[in-house]
């Protein structure tokens, strides 16, 4: 397997830079390929192409795929799952012996549903991890690393590793840069084993940070006095991942000096993951791993060029369990054209959810609109709350927000609301529970930003 | 692209830094890649022991932060072509055991936890239903809970870094002599390495309470 680039480059793979046309014609020779795999392995693809009398010959280009191949998404993969009771959802395309990992989704919105891994060794300690063949393109976590080198890692680093399991071992990623892991969790202590290892090893990045660790920074800061610019000054970058940071947490981030340094780590339509570059103007999409499409998240019309729709994503290099032009609900700004670091992959922006979507009248709400003004709130300043979303269209925007301390509620339910009220023109109904409520909600990486009831 | 941890000395020598959990808080402690390939040998075995067979699934509960533990598991069951879901030992990952114990008739399960095992009840599930067709191993807070159900799991018993596994008969738990001893003092189980690992331990004190017994060459630990 070749080795690193030298530590000077900013590149990993070629493929990052290489001219749109060829990296098109790349994707095109790949899809064409995954089109027939697909279609032939995947009882779920053969079911909904022969559903539309839709055959891998029909397509012949992207253009061909892009306007004939119907969606998908994961309604429809539940509905497979348990129509069939196939735990794979239909999308299984080996047989389960050559599995090695099962990882599954973070199951907010129902059952987890399932990411399977083949390794390619009997050897888990080799470089070829899971997404990382040793004779093929580079897929699930390929990406992941092309981003992580971008960021900064090289070889000899250490790296802060808070990663829960369910997506994999994904610390295998940082050791292939040659980075050491610092391996973390949830424990009471940890984060003031975080603060003591910063200053010992002098990590390059913290994978991942969450609301819930900003939030136990900020309180470590406050009664201990910790110098936070100290703690994080050999930092190139702190990843968020799960959910973006907030507004006011990334001025708290900020304010420790890095500025520059904060990045996200979001969803490639599930394909994988996509984080922002240096450059920090939208996540990388690679191209030659899946095709990237907006849709309108109404008609799941195709939208041609740059602009705002939900994200659809189609596996290039997955053989193991491909997603075909599926639709993940993340609504994104998506743009074509070069970034600014040197990569002509295109890029794209998370605006939200088409799943956390409110209507109140004609006033669309997300949970990203409302979150700064509950930030500002110094009570609510954790930034944790969730919308109440029986359904899609609402009478009235009413909003769940986690509290710290003990305050008098009433006067703290009127400031919210104002602050609300403020932001998106909507006085909101506000009910507050303490923050222990809203962080038991979901995982401690993602809490769910709006819930039924 | 990638760089083989075995071609880089520093990584080999210094392949993760994990925290340590003792009763008396953390501390730090690095392992090498000989150590997680030495532990991986030994993970195979306990599988092996375990009659855990190629091609079927098993479900694997550990949590991320002991992954310097966990993975040598983890890579003995690639290793073997077991096919492995994994989740979380805790209350809040419950749903996501439960599914793979729902959806996969698994041929084991290990390191349920009482978390787990609570969770699960709470969700209304018959723990013999969902359990009672593979080997299990459970946390011994899971212990009581899995045995009123009519189950009879194996015990991982967390010794510091290492895991110790004892048969449902209830005979010792086995743990890894080449690498480690363990000695008892004043009812606590102390740990000391045997090899040459990363970070050597003497007489480390665990905090976790047993006996050591010996039968033939063997040390066997007993809870306390």
């Amino acid at each position: 397997m070749p080795d690193l680039p030298a530590t000077d480059q900013r590149y990993l793979e070629a493929v990052e830079t290489l001219p749109r046309p060829q990296l098109l014609a790349l994707q095109q020779e790949r899809l064409l390929r995954m089109v027939g795999h697909a279609y032939e392995h995947s009882a779920f693809v053969r079911h909904h192409w022969d559903a539309v009398g839709l055959r891998p010959s029909d397509i012949r280009s992207t253009a061909d795929f892009t306007r004939l191949a119907p969606l998908m998404d994961k309604d429809q993969m539940r509905a497979w799952r348990d129509r069939h009771d196939d735990p794979f959802c239909g999308l299984l395309c080996i047989d389960l012996a050559d599995i090695s990992f099962i990882g599954s989704s973070s199951g907010t919105t129902g059952d987890p549903t399932l990411f399977s891994y083949r390794w390619g060794h009997t050897d888990g300690n080799l470089p070829a991890g899971p997404g990382l063949p040793a004779d093929g393109p580079s897929s699930y976590w390929g990406g992941t690393l092309r981003d992580w080198w971008e960021i900064g890692l090289r070889p000899g680093d250490h790296g802060i590793y808070f990663g829960l399991r369910m997506r994999g071992p994904m610390f295998r990623l940082l050791q292939s840069l040659g980075v050491t892991p610092v391996m973390l969790g949830y424990g009471p202590d940890d984060l003031h084993q975080f603060v003591d290892l910063s200053r010992r090893y002098r990590p390059t990045v913290f994978y991942a940070m969450t609301a819930w660790l900003g939030v136990g920074l900020q309180e470590i800061e406050r009664t201990m006095g910790i110098d936070m610019r100290d703690v994080f000054t050999s930092y190139k970058g702190v990843l968020f991942a799960g959910e973006p940071v907030g507004p006011k947490m990334r001025r708290t981030f900020e304010r420790w000096g890095l500025a520059g340094r904060i990045f996200n780590q979001t969803s490639f339509g599930d394909l994988g993951h996509a984080h922002d570059c240096r450059e920090h103007d939208g996540c990388h999409a690679w191209e030659d791993i899946g095709v990237a499409e907006i849709v309108d998240p109404e008609t799941g019309s195709p939208i041609e060029g740059n602009g705002r729709g939900e994200l659809v994503c189609t596996s290039l290099v997955n053989a193991v369990d491909p997603l075909l032009r599926y639709r993940g609900g993340d609504i994104v700004d998506l743009r074509r054209d070069a970034c600014e670091c040197g990569r002509t992959h295109a890029r794209f922006t998370p605006v939200g959810r088409s799943a956390d979507e409110v209507l109140i009248g004609s006033r669309s709400v997300l949970p990203m609109d409302v979150w700064g003004a509950i930030e500002d709130v110094p009570e609510t300043a954790h930034g944790l709350f969730q919308i109440v979303r029986p359904q899609r269209v609402l009478e009235r925007l009413k909003i769940r927000v986690g509290y710290s301390g003990t305050p008098a509620l009433g006067p703290l339910r009127e400031r919210v609301a104002e602050s609300v009220h403020a932001a998106v023109g909507l006085l909101p109904e506000i009910e507050l529970v303490p923050n222990d409520v809203i962080m038991q909600s979901g995982s401690r990486h993602k809490i769910p930003r709006t819930v039924k009831t | 692209m990638t760089a083989d941890p075995r071609a880089r000395g520093a990584l080999a020598e210094r392949w993760a830094i994990g925290l340590l959990r003792l009763p008396g808080g953390t501390q730090p402690y690095t392992v090498s890649l000989r150590d997680i390939e030495r532990d991986t040998a030994w993970a195979r075995q306990v599988f092996e022991r375990l009659g855990v067979l190629p091609g079927l699934p098993l479900h694997l509960i550990g949590t991320g932060c002991d992954n310097e533990i966990l993975w040598p598991y983890e890579n003995a069951l690639i290793g073997m072509r077991v096919p492995f879901g994994v989740a979380e030992p805790v209350a809040i990952d419950a749903p996501r055991s439960d599914m793979f114990l729902r959806r996969f008739r698994m041929q084991a399960v290990v390191g349920l936890s009482g978390e787990i095992v609570a969770a699960l009840l709470a969700l209304g599930r018959d723990l013999h239903t969902l359990l009672g067709h593979g080997t299990l191993v459970s946390l011994p807070d899971a212990l009581p809970a899995l045995r009123g159900a009519g189950l009879a799991p194996w015990t991982m018993r967390a010794i510091g870094p290492i895991w110790a596994f004892e048969s449902p008969v209830g005979d010792g738990a086995h743990y890894d002599q080449s690498e480690w001893l363990v000695e008892e003092h004043g009812g606590e189980l102390l740990l000391t390495s045997r090899a040459p690992r990363a970070t050597p331990f003497v007489r480390l004190r665990t905090g976790v309470a047993g006996r050591v017994e010996l039968r033939g060459d063997e040390r066997l630990v007993l809870g306390g």
